[in-house]
């Protein structure tokens, strides 16, 4: 009964987790690429000051632009889990449907259909990688049947015999 | 801007090589054009190219292969599969309420939950079956769903499917699992165990 305690909907709340995840994700990614981007593209002498100003300036807006998609992404996958009531892969490739037309809007009617077409693809694909992933994990952890020495294994199906 | 104007017009156009005299092949040259250690350079970077393509093409297939796998007739369609079933019990309806969903495993529980979890194992006889597992959420109770399906020559068939209640206990909605049945033979009256063969 005590596995049931731990059950909880996380879905308000996950929403302002993943918003803060990819915020922080593109915040760190985007100090690392604008400081590096800052050095090469600026004469010596002024290499250390604008390697730091450019991820002054720049890392905190790909964090917003990362933080914006997780938290779209997050509360559109809230609001199909809260229609369909049950978890597969559907839930991602919907949400990023929504989340890629929603953030393509303001470019028109085109922009928003290639959008949202284009990002529940990445997400089927996400979704498709993970499966394929616990599929391959399951067949490295499959158990090699044992070999019983004296008795020929004339029934056996197994392929591979197991190391003694 | 002009100061890497000036820079790019002073800069001469590197020599190249020997070997890149020899190997490298102009692409504004056609087939018949090229020399003999030409023509095996440029075969070589086609074929490595075409096995980058081709590998890249490989994995991008296997990967929509497995989703469409788990969504028709795989992992995701029997977790579906298992959460109507429980659904259309009636046990189900009158314990949870009518109001049930179906919540996969996170980490943690303000995380994101990675939909149903489903694992492949193999037994003994090395046949596979299909382990699954995820939460209950009624509006009166929760609930911890197991269920395990067996592979029959490619096809899943269904083994069990139970739930276990909290505060209540467990709603069995069906064990084609003889274990039950098997057990119940070999206990006599009071329990003991009947049928025990000693050796021979």
């Amino acid at each position: 009964m005590a596995s049931a305690d731990h059950t909880r909907d996380p879905c308000p709340y996950v929403i302002l987790n993943d918003f803060g995840a990819a915020f922080s994700m593109g915040t760190i990614g985007g100090a690392i690429w604008h400081s590096i981007k800052g050095w090469r593209n600026s004469p010596p002498g002024e290499k250390r000051i604008s390697a730091i100003a450019a991820a002054k300036t720049r890392a905190p807006v790909l964090g917003g632009n990362f933080g914006v998609w997780g938290g779209l992404f997050s509360t559109f996958d809230c609001a199909v889990k809260g229609v369909r009531r049950k978890e597969d892969p559907w839930n991602a490739i919907i949400a990023g449907f929504f989340t890629g037309g929603a953030l393509a809007v303001r470019g028109g009617w085109r922009a928003t259909r290639n959008g949202a077409i284009g990002c529940a693809c990445i997400l089927a694909v996400f979704e498709g990688l993970g499966i394929a992933l616990g599929r391959m994990n399951a067949e490295y952890n499959r158990p090699v049947a044992p070999v019983i020495p004296d008795a020929p294994a004339s029934g056996s199906t197994s392929a591979a015999p197991a190391a003694v | 801007s002009l100061a890497s104007d000036s820079l790019n017009k002073q800069r001469k156009p590197q020599e190249e090589g020997r070997l890149a005299r020899i190997f490298k092949d102009p692409s504004n040259k056609a087939w018949k054009d090229l020399t003999a250690p030409q023509k095996a350079y440029r075969t070589s970077a086609n074929i490595g190219n075409f096995s980058i393509v081709i590998f890249g093409g490989g994995v991008f297939g296997l990967i929509i292969y497995a989703l469409v796998t788990s969504i028709w007739k795989g992992e995701a369609h029997y977790g579906d599969e298992a959460f109507e079933l429980l659904k259309a019990n009636e046990e189900c309806r009158y314990v949870f309420g009518d109001h049930m969903k179906a919540l996969g495993e996170a980490t943690h529980p303000l995380r994101r939950t990675h939909g149903i979890l489903t694992s492949r194992v193999w037994d003994h006889h090395g046949v596979e079956h299909l382990v699954l597992q995820f939460h209950l959420i009624g509006n009166e109770r929760k609930g911890h769903v197991f269920g395990r399906l067996v592979n029959v020559q490619g096809d899943y068939k269904w083994e069990y499917l139970f739930v276990d209640v909290a505060n209540y206990g467990k709603i069995i909605i069906f064990d084609h699992t003889n274990s039950v049945r098997q057990q119940h033979k070999n206990f006599g009256l009071w329990g003991s165990l009947k049928n025990i063969t000693w050796g021979n």
